[in-house]
């Protein structure tokens, strides 16, 4: 089945082209696609290259599936649909820059998203270490929909996904030891936010009376977990920061502010753990500064 | 239960999402991402117990009528009470299926659909202890391979161009060629045939997107 598996790609992505065909290229850059799809290309080929040496290594079997609901407290399914809706909210930007409508930059922004997600859990599948997660898979798709839904529905863009990092003490310990050690499964130092901009619920007094650019986050953490599903969860609830609200003429500016929007930044707000509350600014587990 | 619980919960977002936009003919067109739960009865477990699966899927309508895409799920099956063969204990589920689904209709609310497709699944054991697969006794986790025909019969309701309701029967015909895992009875093999049917319940989100 799985070598048949390239044959079926194949002709999913021919009858997405054949749609493709109806795109009005009057605003197309020739020069930008063909800029776009050699770094591409080599982006690929790099990240693969790495991912092969830091997760593929080792022994390979036939292709299977495995079900990890309760690894790492779920955090890594979170990782995933980040992961997804990232990479097709990059690809959209880009292919918005070489000039495609912001329909056409959605719908192959996120086909580029949950293609790229599924090879990997496709490697994944060949592994002995690993197998093919339905979960990881679900998450792939609910965060390559994402942009999808905000595109369809302006309801949506009102929600966005962030992530912030700093190494966990675990994570610095291995490095040492272990020739290669990858930072995005390093789930102790990593925090990942649902985030709302509110201003779509508030009186138009009370909007206007409060910055653009700030929102409000939900943020989920885990703690000391292990391979035997045991830890705790982190919860925070903050500010946050939507540096692409504010105004400016600096195309620099705009493209900065865009990618800064993926990240959440330290801000003041409320953290739950093990049913105590904390007041402080947050930002990862090993970086937060309570009162 | 709790299935129900939460589709009665997201309603009202399904209804927002339902109220942003006006009927029109032909949809849906572009991508739809599908959710849903199975529940089903197993030949492994003589008919006797009921199975159940949650399922997420991807796909992208080639017209209003043609849907092309993928699906996978994860679940978890239970052998009937008392057997000991051909299996025994409890097992996760996991798989993911290709599938192409014809829209008998293209017009109104109602528009019933038959769905065809080739799947692949592994069976997990999670048993501890007295739970057999085909010959095999099997202790800790193990994992088998199988691969077959997945079905759909139903119909989606759709609430707008963009959400539609979805119910169906299914049927499915697995081959478990017996790919062993983290077992201690690792390179043994068995095969085994299993015959399911069920219901599934679920919903569609068509983002109507084409270019």
């Amino acid at each position: 089945m799985m070598k048949r598996f390239p044959i079926i790609v194949t002709i999913l992505c021919s009858m997405v082209a054949g749609h493709l065909h109806a795109q009005d290229s009057t605003n197309i850059d020739n020069g930008r696609i063909v800029l776009i799809g050699s770094a591409a290309a080599a982006t690929i080929a790099a990240i693969h290259i790495y991912q092969r040496d830091a997760w593929w290594q080792g022994d390979r079997e036939p292709f299977r599936f495995e079900n990890d609901w309760e690894y790492a407290l779920n955090i890594d399914k979170f990782g995933h649909t980040y992961g997804a809706f990232s990479e097709s909210k990059i690809a959209k930007n880009i292919l918005q820059w070489a000039g495609f409508s912001s329909q056409a930059s959605t719908f192959y922004g996120s086909l580029t998203g949950l293609a790229y997600q599924t090879y990997v859990e496709i490697e994944d599948g060949y592994h002995k270490a690993y197998g093919f997660s339905p979960g990881d898979e679900f998450s792939n798709i609910i965060g390559s929909s994402i942009p999808l839904a905000q595109e369809a529905f302006p309801f949506f863009s009102n929600f966005s996904l962030k992530y912030s990092y700093y190494p966990s003490n675990q994570y610095l310990t291995d490095l040492k030891t272990q020739s290669f050690r990858v930072f995005i499964d390093d789930y102790e130092g990593s925090t990942f936010w649902i985030t709302m901009d509110p201003h779509f619920l508030m009186s138009k007094e009370l909007s206007a009376a409060i910055p653009k650019w700030l929102g409000i986050s939900l943020g989920l953490a885990v703690h000391n977990i292990d391979e035997t599903g045991e830890g705790s969860r982190l919860y925070y609830l903050t500010l946050d920061y939507n540096f692409s609200k504010i105004e400016t003429e600096s195309n620099f500016l705009k493209a900065l502010f865009g990618a800064m929007d993926f990240f959440h930044f330290p801000a003041p707000g409320f953290g739950l753990e093990d049913g105590k509350i904390k007041v402080g600014v947050f930002y990862t587990y090993h970086t937060q500064l309570t009162l | 239960m709790k299935f129900f619980i939460a589709l009665l919960f997201f309603f009202p977002i399904f209804q927002s999402i339902a109220q942003t936009t006006e009927l029109e003919s032909p949809y849906p067109h572009g991508f739809t991402t599908s959710f849903g739960r199975a529940q089903y009865y197993s030949s492994l477990t003589k008919y006797q117990s009921a199975n159940y699966d949650f399922t997420i899927g991807f796909g992208f309508n080639i017209s209003s009528q043609f849907l092309v895409g993928i699906k996978i799920y994860t679940g978890e099956e239970n052998s009937a009470p008392g057997q000991a063969q051909p299996v025994s204990g409890k097992f996760d589920l996991g798989g993911g299926a290709i599938l192409l689904t014809y829209r008998l209709t293209d017009n109104g609310r109602w528009r019933p659909f038959i769905t065809a497709g080739y799947e692949l699944s592994t069976v997990l054991t999670a048993a501890q202890q007295n739970t057999s697969f085909g010959s095999l006794a099997i202790t800790g986790t193990s994992g088998y391979n199988g691969s077959g025909l997945h079905s759909y019969i139903g119909t989606e309701y759709y609430v707008s161009q963009n959400f539609s309701f979805e119910g169906a029967i299914t049927y499915q015909y697995r081959q478990y060629a017996g790919l062993i895992v983290n077992s201690d009875n690792l390179g043994n093999k068995v095969s085994l045939n299993d015959s399911s049917f069920g219901i599934e319940l679920g919903g569609n989100i068509h983002f109507n997107l084409l270019p």
